[in-house]
């Protein structure tokens, strides 16, 4: 017990600190477009950070302690927006689908993009699971979501979605080049520890 | 980004955030306004007649307008979202046909006014107690209350911090000619918080935090329940 004891505290206090760090990047004024406009924020920033730096459980787990705080009604979302009606709004599956981006960002980055040895294809690896955690899984809730609460066709709603490809592209480059450089001076966040461990 | 402004003397009780909810609703305990709001969303789903829909969704107003939120406040919460249902309900009535996008859009301003009703008639604390009282049995799945009540109340208090070491990042690589370059900010900032964070966790540790209790000892914690058994 007294083993395991700084590892659970030290695992709790950076769940906590990537959570502040999700809510600090939607400090950022939104920038709102297309059909069906979700504003872009650098939060989904954030949340592919997350995961690429914490690992799939403790990722996920700060991107829950944000949205419980979200939904208990603090402002923490972009915009300054919370409460229950973001969650409930066109817009909650993009939302909800930050919890299984960053587990699926996590496991991806933990099991396969630390793995590559040359640093093109690390990159390259960083950027394929951001990519498709990042965006493939958060559209995958958001787009069916949007449909089902407004009523528009699935085509429309993915069409609508098309809008934000662009810019969560980019934000997926910025998040690997990020990950990528951090994970360099801090080897021992994901590797050393836990795979030792297991 | 607005700046809380100094609460004028004669509208005391209308705050909200920090402050203390008024009004009717506040009175009713959290967990009755969820399960309303929860049938609610099945509910309103369910019907489709523009009559029915529209009783509801004065419901809501009143609703919304009984939590005594100041209307400009209002007004700000639902910007957002007036202006997405706007772009569904015009995309709905050129394409399928104007009722079934007026049935949309009250839906949608129903449902979101009931939801906005809940959070600012409930205070924070009350929330939370709430969440706290829900995911009591995840205990039993290894998850430990004390660790999690740590994590919410410690992110609360890291947001100003970082956004400030963000700003202060920032201001130093403004002053290096590094003027729009994320990766140049990110990286910098992100080290520090895991060094602040490292600190922080030595700190707690050498203040025997009782994070995880151990078998046959009583948790530190105020709740009364039994201890959970070992293993």
């Amino acid at each position: 017990m007294a083993a395991q004891n700084p590892q659970t505290t030290q695992n709790t206090v950076l769940v906590a600190v990537f959570a502040a760090l999700i809510a600090a990047l939607g400090l950022v004024p939104p920038i709102t477009v297309g059909i069906v406009p979700v504003p872009i924020t650098l939060q989904t920033l954030g949340v592919m950070l997350a995961g690429a730096l914490l690992g799939p459980w403790r990722g996920m787990l700060s991107v829950v302690v944000l949205q419980v705080l979200v939904l208990a009604g603090l402002p923490l979302l972009a915009g300054g927006r919370g409460g229950l009606g973001v969650f409930l709004g066109p817009t909650g599956g993009y939302l909800v689908g930050w919890i299984p981006a960053a587990l699926v960002i996590g496991l991806l980055v933990q099991h396969w993009a630390l793995r590559r040895t040359g640093s093109t294809a690390r990159f390259l690896a960083m950027l394929l699971s951001t990519v498709l955690g990042g965006i493939v899984v958060i559209y995958a809730f958001g787009v069916p979501w949007t449909s089902v609460v407004t009523g528009l066709p699935l085509s429309t709603s993915a069409l609508g979605s098309l809008v934000f490809v662009p810019g969560d592209l980019l934000k997926a480059v910025v998040a690997s080049l990020v990950a990528v450089s951090v994970h360099r001076s801090y080897r021992r966040l994901l590797g050393g520890v836990r795979t030792a461990a297991r | 980004m607005g700046a809380p402004r100094p609460p004028r003397p004669g509208h005391r009780a209308a705050r909200t955030h920090g402050g203390v909810p008024s009004g009717v609703l506040a009175r009713i305990p959290a967990g009755p306004k969820f399960g309303f709001l929860f049938i609610a969303s099945l509910g309103i789903y369910a019907v489709a007649d523009l009559f029915v829909l529209s009783a509801v969704f004065v419901l809501a107003v009143t609703a919304a307008v009984l939590t005594r939120t100041p209307l400009p406040r209002l007004a700000r919460l639902l910007a957002g979202l007036v202006l997405i249902v706007g772009i569904v309900v015009l995309t709905l009535g050129l394409t399928t046909g104007w009722v079934a996008a007026a049935v949309s859009g009250l839906r949608l301003l129903s449902l979101c006014l009931f939801a906005y009703a809940v959070s600012l008639s409930t205070s924070f604390s009350e929330m939370l107690a709430l969440f706290e009282r829900v995911l009591r049995p995840t205990r039993h799945l290894g998850l430990n209350p004390a660790q999690t009540s740590l994590a919410l109340s410690m992110t609360i208090r890291f947001i100003p911090e970082i956004r400030a070491k963000y700003l202060e990042v920032r201001e130093a690589q403004f002053a290096r000619g590094l003027h729009n370059s994320p990766v140049a900010v990110l990286v910098p900032l992100i080290v520090r918080t895991l060094e602040s964070a490292q600190e922080i966790s030595d700190a707690l540790d050498a203040r025997c935090f009782d994070s995880a209790p151990a078998p046959g000892r009583a948790p530190r914690s105020t709740t009364t329940a039994p201890a959970p058994p070992p293993g």
